[in-house]
């Protein structure tokens, strides 16, 4: 049986439920309102020593992170392939995943918290509250993001840096896209999948202007949300509150932003 | 079909790529570079590593980098013999080691590197004008106030302190990770025993092998990995014995320093 923990916004949780998806298998799932923090109990921290979604459990044996599960599934059930099938086809796949890990990952939360995810907090805690909780993190890189985006909001200083890098990253996958359909030539693979929940919160802090002018960018991401299994990873579990506020602060920030990535 | 590889001999991404060159029985067409006179810096090596850092290979006309991509790679291309455990879930185990050095254990490696003794070669022979003009080159403004601050406050510098106590963390880990099999993913010996001979070599280098007296395991694995050919032709082969020097006379007399930062984490 496989069991997954995770949540429906979380972007490491979509990676891998598109990934299942794509694969066909079914799960149990335990979903974790990350706002109410179950994601820090001892118990979790047992299975998932980093507290965070998601955690796949394989009749019994735990896999954590979201690059490790997704290639973990990829060798567990072969097919449909879900990695080129040439080697240096998967290296490149492989460069791409591993972008997200080294900082690209992170600087989504910096996006989303501080011109979205901020408000959240203050809608229910006083500050003093909210400072506690941002004291409570227990990683400290993330610590100091949180300080700032959560109390700075667009004056964070980590927001310039996020704006810039995903400029880049843009330009990075319209470029990949000059040489095939998918971003590693013409096979649909993990790296695909892994971006997928990116251009998603892009989109959904109304920051589709990033490829405005790069008709590629947008048909590949038509071509993903064509796919079955982008309904089933991602668009079935969308959280109406979460899009509401996205949407509102988003739109309140758009020529901020611009100026920022300019 | 040739192998080129751009490297350095004491880096420990290139010491990464050499060793699994070397238990794939590959040899390879050496470029070697000098790191401290910014030859990964040119434009004509950027062309091909837009990140400018080592290793990159060039294997049948294509450019790999990355050196956790290009390990993976190699064991793709030449499969035998694997170094990828054949049971999926040990293989998720190796990838999860193989991920936290990109994650944040390299930089806390070059950090003790740096802060330790690598500094003394950033500072010999310079005024204080040129130390300063060197630091201010760093193009990215992280790199440049961490390096600045490792360079001139050695043991001192804010950053080294959180750095130490990755390092420890790693050793802690491998510890029980040990305790549980012979090697890092379990019963197979796999890419992540090899991605993290160089960073445990690395720490005995800088004379804190002290570590290693309360973490047993680690220490039988380091010499396990040592008698190993591959470590031989990959990493001692081409360690510069200058830099051995400055590591065993700085890490000496860093020692106590070192001690009590940890002490007081």
């Amino acid at each position: 049986m496989l069991e997954l923990y995770h949540n429906d916004m979380s972007t490491c949780a979509q990676k891998v439920r598109l990934t299942l998806a794509e694969k066909g298998l079914e799960w149990t799932g335990h979903h974790f309102n990350l706002r109410e923090g179950p994601q820090h109990k001892p118990d979790y921290l047992k299975l998932n020593p980093g507290g965070v979604v998601p955690t796949l459990i394989d009749d019994g044996r735990v896999i954590i992170e979201s690059t490790v599960i997704m290639e973990y599934i990829d060798d567990r059930w072969p097919d449909p392939a879900l990695r080129p099938s040439d080697p240096h086809g998967r290296a490149r796949m492989r460069l791409w995943t591993k972008q997200l890990d080294e900082g690209l990952h992170a600087m989504t939360g910096v996006l989303s918290s501080s011109i979205a995810f901020r408000y959240q907090h203050f809608a229910i805690k006083t500050e003093d509250e909210v400072r506690q909780t941002i004291e409570n993190i227990p990683d400290r890189g993330k610590r100091e993001r949180q300080r700032e985006n959560i109390l700075k909001g667009l004056d964070s200083k980590f927001l310039p840096v996020a704006v810039k890098r995903f400029a880049k990253l843009i330009g990075d996958i319209d470029g990949a896209l000059a040489e095939g359909d998918w971003l590693v030539g013409n096979e649909f693979s993990l790296a695909d999948i892994a971006y997928t929940p990116y251009m998603v919160r892009l989109t959904h802090l109304q920051m589709g202007w990033l490829w405005e002018d790069k008709p590629a960018v947008a048909d590949w991401f038509a071509r993903i949300q064509a796919r079955p299994s982008f309904q089933a990873g991602i668009g079935g579990w969308l959280n109406d509150s979460y899009l509401t506020l996205m949407a509102e602060k988003g739109n309140e920030a758009t020529g901020q932003l611009r100026a920022l990535a300019a | 079909m040739t192998i080129e590889l751009y490297h350095n001999g004491m880096s420990t991404c290139s010491q990464k790529v050499r060793v699994t060159l070397a238990e794939k029985g590959q040899d390879f067409v050496s470029h070697h570079f000098n790191l401290r006179a910014g030859d990964q810096h040119r434009p004509e090596y950027l062309a091909i590593n837009p990140n400018g850092v080592v290793p990159t290979i060039i294997h049948d006309g294509k450019v790999v980098y990355e050196s956790a991509v290009v390990d993976e790679y190699l064991d793709d291309v030449f499969p035998d013999p694997p170094l990828k455990p054949s049971d999926p879930y040990e293989r998720a185990r190796m990838r999860l080691w193989v991920k936290q050095l990109d994650e944040g254990l390299h930089a806390a490696s070059a950090t003790i590197s740096a802060c330790i003794a690598f500094r003394y070669q950033f500072m010999e022979g310079k005024t204080e004008a040129e130390l300063k003009k060197t630091l201010d080159g760093y193009v990215d403004p992280v790199k440049r106030e961490r390096m600045s601050e490792n360079v001139l406050a050695g043991v001192e510098s804010r950053f080294f302190k959180p750095a130490i106590g990755r390092i420890v963390k790693m050793l802690d880990d491998m510890q029980a990770a040990l305790s549980e099999g012979t090697w890092m993913a379990g019963n197979a010996y796999s890419l992540a025993d090899i991605a993290f001979a160089p960073y445990v070599t690395r720490v005995a280098h800088l004379q804190q092998d002290w570590l290693f007296d309360t973490r047993p395991k680690v220490a039988d694995w380091l010499e396990r990995m040592r008698a190993r050919p591959a470590y031989q032709k990959g990493m001692a082969d081409w360690f510069n014995p200058d830099f051995l020097a400055l590591m065993e006379e700085k890490g000496g007399e860093n020692r106590d320093g070192v001690k009590s930062v940890l002490e007081g984490r």
